[in-house]
């Protein structure tokens, strides 16, 4: 494949169809940084494009260079015409994919279309494995081409949430698997509450587990009073709200670690500990020790603090874990 | 049994192994045979296990090590032989569906070969007792009737004085133990749970009656039981359940011919939930409160287990087992609190079980 052959030309923007066209990878992106590049040093590379059945110009790369001049309220650009060049849309579209690897990072919904496309335009799966997905940074896994095939069954938002990072592939992972219903509720409340990727992880798995084990659906759990209060209450901000939220449910899918952490706590609590230490635990209570962590510059320094923690009495009531 | 082999892989270096021959000969005429350099890993995800295709293939590595355990658990010293990989039963809980990287039933066809090599090692070792176990990669015997390993294992047993061999099995594939003559130094030993978790989490495999059955013939037969409530699940009416098994147990098993029985509550590493999830995704097998254990495996917190190990050991000793019921991978706290003592570290634990081994064989 060599696009030497192309042919410079100036093509009318109105030409151009609306729309992504057959070969285009772009998905989720933001064209204000790519406005203001055109703006100031005008389009540096310019797009390719070739003729079509109907004998209009299909979009082979460039796609976004295209919509900025649109923006920019330009009326023509300069392109090569790779028609003679590249006669067939599987030659055009690796052409594409090529010209794009080489000069971004694709995002997962990207990367989602390019893996569809190529299945289109008869691209062996097994060529698919081995070449195209390790240059998309992808493990050579079948399981991982099915799951990014089925990422362009989501809803637009849920698509466009993740092409932007604004949730991660392991929730992209769970949410494929879920029907829509499920997966509109989660995918609300975790824009609702602003998650970040741990966060948005452990509530699916604590909403999840607390449906099956309760046998109740995702909206029930969710539209309970509990719930709601947390969420609409207005002295909280987003942060505060999506930790309240977890802990609610945290304490609901663990009742009694929940109950004896809590025990132990307010055992900790009770205990007017000098500044310089301090008791730690297991937050899981799995192992039987506590630790005491004593600060101190000097040994009678150290030998002070010994001194007090000795005449503490109330170390004494510190239960065992697991009895208080 | 309720599985069948459609498909066999015989890999280009294992044709000219005679237990490979052997186990060809056996294959029922409706299975497909073919020879190849390998299976390809690509493709598989641990959803698609396959269980109807059994590769035969010479293992390149060690067939004998110890027993993984970690240091914040009590570990009992076993040693695991490693004839095989992946099991034609399909248990919602195996941690096997997580643990290896290959999808089908894997039988290591040079395990002859590598037994002369094993036993010199241990000749040499000087120690009193080897603990030795083929269960933890496969069961012991779903595939006996194919791959012979009944007339392959005992006679290795019988060469070497200091070598108790566990055939751990939730079948009751039993055909192979009933026709081979020696029987000293190997115990055969079931997995159980109760009736409902075998019935709803051990598919595939027979029921706990048909399984002590089993047990009864060959206790019937001298050979020496134990037996393995390895996971233990909290469930509805668990201790009903569990009592009901042990009843059972009651009713087809000699106690004081059994030479241990070991309880474990359920783990998993932390991967193995969406695996769960995505093939069994009816299971309540994770309902319980499951946190991260000091080696990273996810178990039920603390008083629940210790609450299901009290509860059985009391039961356990009701039906006749006063001593050898041991806690697989537990701290000893919790040994101290379910049972009253505690063997204090693996040393101690492994110890136990050689004693056991060793009257229970007349070992010298």
């Amino acid at each position: 494949m060599n696009l030497r052959g192309g042919e410079g030309m100036r093509l009318e923007l109105e030409k151009i169809p609306e729309g992504a066209g057959p070969y285009t990878t772009s998905y989720g992106f933001n064209l204000e940084v790519l406005c203001e590049s055109i703006r100031k040093v005008g389009v540096l590379n310019p797009p390719l494009v070739a003729r079509n059945q109907e004998g209009a110009f299909d979009i082979v790369s460039g796609y976004r260079r295209i919509l900025a001049l649109k923006a920019l309220g330009e009326h023509e650009v300069l392109c090569i015409d790779v028609t003679p060049v590249l006669t067939s849309p599987p030659e055009r579209f690796i052409a594409a994919f090529y010209e794009n690897l080489a000069t971004r990072k694709f995002n997962d919904i990207e990367k989602a279309i390019i893996l569809h496309k190529l299945l289109g335009y008869d691209v062996q799966k097994d060529e698919i494995l081995a070449s195209f997905m390790p240059l998309l940074y992808l493990p050579s896994h079948e399981g991982t081409l099915k799951l990014y095939l089925k990422l362009l069954d989501l809803e637009e938002n849920v698509q466009k949430a993740l092409a932007r990072e604004e949730i991660s592939m392991n929730v992209a992972k769970a949410f494929v698997d879920m029907e829509k219903g499920a997966r509109e509720i989660l995918f609300a409340w975790i824009n609702l509450l602003a998650l970040n990727f741990n966060q948005q992880i452990k509530f699916i798995e604590y909403v999840h587990d607390i449906s099956i084990k309760e046998n109740a659906a995702f909206s029930k759990l969710l539209s309970e009073g509990s719930v709601l209060a947390i969420a609409e209450n207005p002295r909280l901000n987003k942060p505060q709200k999506a930790k309240a939220v977890l802990e609610f449910l945290r304490v609901r899918r663990f009742p009694r670690l929940a109950r004896a952490q809590h025990a132990v706590e307010s055992a900790l609590s009770s205990v007017s500990m000098p500044p310089e230490a301090s008791i730690h635990y297991d937050p899981y209570l799995e192992s039987p020790y506590y630790r005491l962590e004593i600060k101190f510059t000097h040994g009678k320094d150290l030998k002070r603090t010994i001194s007090r923690l000795h005449a503490l009495h109330e170390l004494e009531a510190i239960p065992e874990l697991w009895t208080g | 049994m309720n599985f069948k082999i459609k498909k066999a892989v015989l890999e280009k270096d294992a044709e000219k192994y005679p237990f490979a021959q052997r186990a060809v000969g056996q294959l029922p005429s409706s299975c497909l045979v073919g020879v190849t350099e390998g299976l390809p890993l690509q493709g598989y995800e641990e959803f698609d296990l396959e269980k109807e295709t059994l590769q035969l293939l010479s293992f390149p590595g060690q067939l004998l090590k110890p027993c993984p355990g970690t240091r914040e658990y009590l570990c009992c010293g076993y040693q695991i032989l490693n004839i095989g990989t992946n099991c034609p039963l399909d248990c919602s809980y195996c941690i096997l569906q997580a643990y290896f990287n290959q999808p089908c039933l894997r039988v290591f066809v040079n395990v002859e070969q590598e037994l002369e090599a094993i036993g010199k090692a241990l000749h040499l070792s000087g120690r009193k007792v080897f603990r030795i176990g083929t269960g933890e990669f496969t069961d012991s015997l779903a595939l006996d009737p194919i791959v012979k390993w009944t007339q392959v294992l005992p006679s290795f047993v019988a060469e070497h004085e200091n070598v108790v061999l566990e055939f751990k099995t939730k079948t009751v594939s039993i055909e192979g133990l009933l026709s081979s003559t020696y029987r000293d130094r190997i115990v055969v030993s079931w997995s159980l749970n109760s009736p409902s978790i075998a019935a709803a989490e051990e598919h595939g495999a027979p029921s706990i009656r048909k399984r002590l059955e089993a047990a009864r013939t060959c206790q019937r037969e001298g050979y020496t039981l134990g037996f393995h409530f390895d996971p233990l699940i909290e469930h509805p009416s668990w201790k009903e359940e569990y009592a009901r098994t042990i009843d059972l147990l009651d009713h087809y098993v000699d106690p004081l011919k059994v030479i241990w029985l070991s309880l474990g509550c359920l783990r998993y590493m932390p991967s193995l939930k969406g695996v769960i999830r995505k093939r069994f995704p009816q299971t309540r097998i994770l309902d319980g409160e499951f946190v991260p254990g000091l080696d990273g495996k996810m178990r039920y917190i603390k008083p629940v287990r210790i609450e299901m190990y009290g509860f059985m050991k009391e039961k356990l000793v009701q039906w006749g087992m006063e001593s050898g019921v041991y806690l697989c991978m537990e701290s000893s706290d919790v040994w101290q609190k379910a049972f009253g003592w505690s063997p204090e570290n693996s040393d101690g634990l492994s110890e136990y079980l050689d004693r056991k081994a060793v009257l229970a064989f007349a070992l010298c």
